[in-house]
């Protein structure tokens, strides 16, 4: 059994199976457990296999994984398939995830960055607290100065690399 | 905008014609484990349908095919999941190529979200080189079932990515470009 797993057990062994016991979402499972733990030296993956093996009636805990073969990731996933799982996301995907996707992972955001906008008018607001960017009636508001700051230093930048014109008058407004 | 619902335009599967007589050949995984399918199960890859039907056209006895890129433990799991649907109807899975609302049936749900992600990920994968329609769609639509409403922490926690910090930089992506 994973060290992890076995020290988890040992503060309390019922805990785990409660959670699955629960009948909610694996997810929503995983975060309790961890809040009631106290610790997340337990990650996701880690959780899941054990959580699927109580679910399917096994409960072996000296099962030992590190024979398994490396599993497959995300990334490792080819692009159609990956762009197939996005699509399920829902109709406006696209907009729902393309700026949660760019902070991800690298992967996530090369195939967000291939998404090709639809909208069709970008503001700009600064506030004394706020930078606040609109994207046709999308609005997104950084409070985070550093992460606001760096953001709108990359914007010409990725405006270009859209091929938008930065028609100044037009499409930016400074207030 | 309510999602749209595509339940009510779903093709419905056909009437079960009378079965003929199961034809089954070996199949065999890149680690050398080697199974049993019925031909028609196997028939729902276009991939192995192609194979096979190389053999039938040149007359030649088909004994075992080899699938290079499926280890045998997910090669267990596509054949089950084939053996499940060889009755559907075909015009189901072609009308549900380019979908992007799936409906998952009860039984593929269950399927697939019994297994951890990473097996879900090799199932998908292996879906994808043997090109069976229904089990990509099916696969991708649980997988995005599960990233659905998760903010970036949680994509990261739910699919066991670094944080940014832990991840490997390379020469040509850098976070800053």
């Amino acid at each position: 059994m994973s060290s992890k797993l076995d020290e988890a057990c040992l503060k309390d062994p019922k805990i785990i199976y409660y959670e699955f016991r629960s009948g909610l979402p694996i997810f929503e499972c995983y975060k309790n457990f961890c809040n009631r733990m106290e610790l997340d030296s337990i990650n996701f993956i880690e959780f899941e296999f054990w959580f699927q093996r109580f679910s399917a009636g096994n409960f072996d805990l000296d099962y030992d994984r590190s024979k398994d073969p490396k599993y497959r990731t995300i990334t490792d996933m080819p692009v159609d398939v990956f762009q197939k799982i996005c699509e399920n996301l829902g109709e406006d995907y696209q907009e729902d995830y393309r700026f949660v996707f760019r902070h991800v992972c690298k992967s996530f955001r090369a195939l967000a960055d291939s998404w090709i906008p639809t909208f069709t008018e970008i503001s700009i607001k600064s506030k004394s607290d706020a930078i606040i960017v609109k994207f046709d009636d999308e609005e997104i508001e950084y409070t985070d100065g550093n992460r606001a700051i760096k953001h709108w230093n990359q914007f010409p930048a990725i405006l270009e690399k859209l091929n938008w014109a930065l028609k100044e008058d037009a499409m930016c407004s400074f207030n | 905008m309510a999602p749209k619902k595509n339940s009510a335009k779903r093709p419905q599967p056909s009437t079960p014609k009378p079965s003929a007589p199961a034809r089954i050949v070996k199949v065999q995984s890149s680690d050398g484990h080697i199974l049993q399918a019925d031909v028609r199960a196997l028939l729902l890859s276009s991939t192995l349908a192609a194979t096979i039907k190389g053999y039938d056209d040149e007359n030649k006895p088909l004994e075992k095919l080899e699938v290079n890129n499926v280890v045998g433990f997910t090669l267990k799991l596509v054949l089950e999941w084939c053996e499940k649907h060889k009755e559907d109807d075909p015009a189901i899975a072609q009308a549900e190529k380019d979908k992007k609302n799936i409906f998952i049936p009860s039984w593929d749900r269950h399927f697939l979200t019994k297994l951890p992600m990473g097996n879900l990920f090799d199932l998908i994968t292996a879906a994808y080189h043997l090109d069976i329609t229904g089990l990509i769609n099916y696969g991708c639509k649980t997988v995005a079932n599960s990233a659905k409403g998760k903010s970036t922490e949680e994509m990261r926690e739910l699919f066991g990515i670094p944080e940014p910090w832990e991840q490997p930089s390379t020469s040509t992506a850098t976070w800053d470009d």
